[in-house]
């Protein structure tokens, strides 16, 4: 079992601590290498100064479980284990959150949890409309008239069957 | 934290997305019709989908030629587990000369198809790169400065992912006394990024003592084209000639060849004997003929559990149906196979049970084609010299 030496301290945008095993946080690659730098400092407080205390739970909800999973499934059928886990990960966070989770993890490094947030960004949008799709992102449209009826025109087709909700 | 995302976010959610999806979202705005189309996010998407390809195991394309219609007729088909839904019906203007085109393979996106003259044999008269999610195809240019009576050409297509390129490589050998005496000629390359011929790495000294079957279709795995093929009669042997699995390493260009299990390596070619890649493993099937009933046959499938380790060949299915298998054509999730029964009906086979359920999807029994599908942007525009032309 790990000790209290094996601790780190993860302080949200909001200056919320959250205390997470090592065996954890080392899979954030911000944090290894910033644990790193200040080697044989007593100090283990790492600030993610642009990470909301909301998604800092959600991470390190992930890697626990990813943690205990690969603990307990070492002969096998982690795989499959950590595939059910994030299925029902995924389903209590809300649509919009994907988008500020994918920053997140894309500023903390973290791959895993990286590929799993962009296949469900990339799920929940491939059959939406482009209407959608810049609401979702709040793009705004910088095409002509002329020009984006140009672009559809190409590839008539891609546009059917999407949906807007 | 704002709703904008980086473009190397971007990217990564782009990645994994289908062809579709993305063709559409060029609209969204300019700087995402400026990422797609980027010939630098062509050749990461290509390569993300060929490695990444073991995760879309549970798409299938599908061709069947229906003699009543005198139509071809390819299909993606989702593998639900019950049924094979067929998702999209892909548009296929072209028509063959013969009923239907020999598909000479389907890799990571890509088919290459190719059109036999009726009376020359080894003398194709097309050969077609098609991308049929960008509805978008390419003619491979022709060479015929050689006398097709006497040569014959076996075609490969494959995927070289450290290039990130299509290859298509044509085998010409020409054929004193079939299959005793052959004296091979030229290995050719259309590679698809250059848009042209050339010669294969491979050199005259370094051709193998194999000759090829032509009918055999091929199976691609680990960069590596894999056909039935039989060895030059061995002198000390006594004349004797031995089947293996002729390769082609598309990505260093040179050929090699596998063993075959010991069973099947001295029967010779009047057996039916195919090539596959099941479950990510690459597969023989003999059909066995069962004499006197006409259209019985037994169908052994063996296979390599470790790849390029004769050792490790296993026969692993035994089928024997009273209706007669036409075809193995693949491994399904639940671990069913897909086989065409010698009345043309496409159907799910339970090795366990021994039990069939019929699929609802017919065809000439031997016109069928069936392998997983990923989804591939190349042909759409960018990269290569070949001029792709739309399908509408």
């Amino acid at each position: 079992m790990a000790s209290t030496d094996d601790k780190v301290i993860l302080k949200s945008s909001e200056g919320e601590c959250f205390e997470v095993d090592m065996a954890v946080a080392s899979h954030l690659q911000i944090v290894k290498s910033v644990l790193e730098d200040c080697e044989g400092s007593s100090d283990k407080v790492v600030s993610l100064f642009i990470v909301e205390a909301k998604y800092v739970a959600m991470i390190i909800e992930y890697y626990k479980n990813y943690v205990e999973l690969k603990e307990k499934h070492e002969e096998g059928g982690f795989e499959e284990k950590l595939k059910e886990f994030e299925k029902q990960f995924l389903e209590q966070i809300d649509k919009k959150e994907l988008k500020g989770l994918v920053m997140a993890v894309n500023y903390l490094n973290a791959p895993a949890l990286f590929d799993v947030v962009c296949t469900a960004i990339a799920k929940h949008i491939e059959n939406k409309s482009v209407e959608y799709v810049r609401e979702y992102f709040g793009i705004v449209n910088d095409f002509t008239a002329e020009e984006e009826a140009q672009i559809r025109e190409e590839h008539r087709w891609a546009y059917d069957g999407v949906n807007d909700d | 934290m704002s709703d904008y995302l980086p473009p190397e976010v971007l990217v990564e959610i782009f990645l994994r997305l289908p062809v579709d999806s993305l063709l559409r979202f060029r609209c969204v705005c300019k700087s995402w019709h400026c990422l797609i189309t980027d010939p630098t996010f062509v050749s990461l998407y290509t390569q993300f989908a060929a490695t990444n390809n073991h995760k879309k195991a549970n798409r299938f394309i599908i061709r069947r030629y229906s003699k009543v219609q005198g139509k071809e007729t390819f299909t993606l088909n989702f593998d639900d587990d019950g049924s094979l839904v067929a998702t999209h019906q892909l548009n296929w203007p072209f028509k063959s000369s013969l009923d239907y085109f020999q598909i000479v393979g389907s890799c990571n996106g890509l088919l290459c198809l190719t059109d036999y003259h009726s009376k020359q044999r080894g003398c194709p008269q097309s050969i077609i790169l098609w991308n049929p999610l960008v509805r978008k195809f390419a003619n491979v240019p022709l060479k015929h400065n050689i006398d097709s009576r006497c040569f014959d050409a076996i075609l490969g297509f494959g995927f070289d992912s450290k290039s990130i390129n299509y290859k298509v490589v044509k085998v010409v050998y020409f054929v004193a006394d079939y299959p005793s005496q052959v004296v091979w000629r030229e290995v050719e390359i259309f590679d698809l990024r250059l848009g042209a011929w050339r010669n294969s790495k491979a050199t005259v000294t370094t051709y193998p003592d194999f000759v090829i079957d032509r009918s055999s279709q091929q199976a691609f795995l680990n960069e590596t084209i894999h056909w039935v093929g039989c060895t030059l009669p061995n002198k000390e042997l006594g004349g004797q000639q031995k089947l293996v699995v002729a390769t082609f390493d598309v990505s260093n260009e040179v050929f090699g060849q596998l063993e075959i299990p010991e069973e099947t390596a001295n029967l010779g070619y009047r057996n039916k004997m195919s090539l596959s890649v099941l479950g990510g493993s690459l597969s023989l099937i003999w059909y066995k003929n069962v004499w006197p009933e006409q259209h019985s046959s037994i169908c052994y499938i063996w296979v390599m559990k470790d790849y390029g380790v004769s050792e490790s060949w296993l026969k692993q299915y035994k089928i024997h149906l009273t209706c007669g298998v036409s075809k193995a054509l693949g491994l399904r999730g639940n671990g069913e196979i897909l086989l065409v029964m010698s009345h043309g009906l496409l159907v799910s086979y339970d090795p366990e049970s021994n039990r069939i359920s019929p699929l609802d999807i017919c065809g000439d029994p031997y016109s069928f084609f069936l392998d997983t599908y990923v989804d591939s942007l190349f042909l759409w525009k960018g990269l290569h010299k070949v001029r792709p032309e739309v399908l509408l």
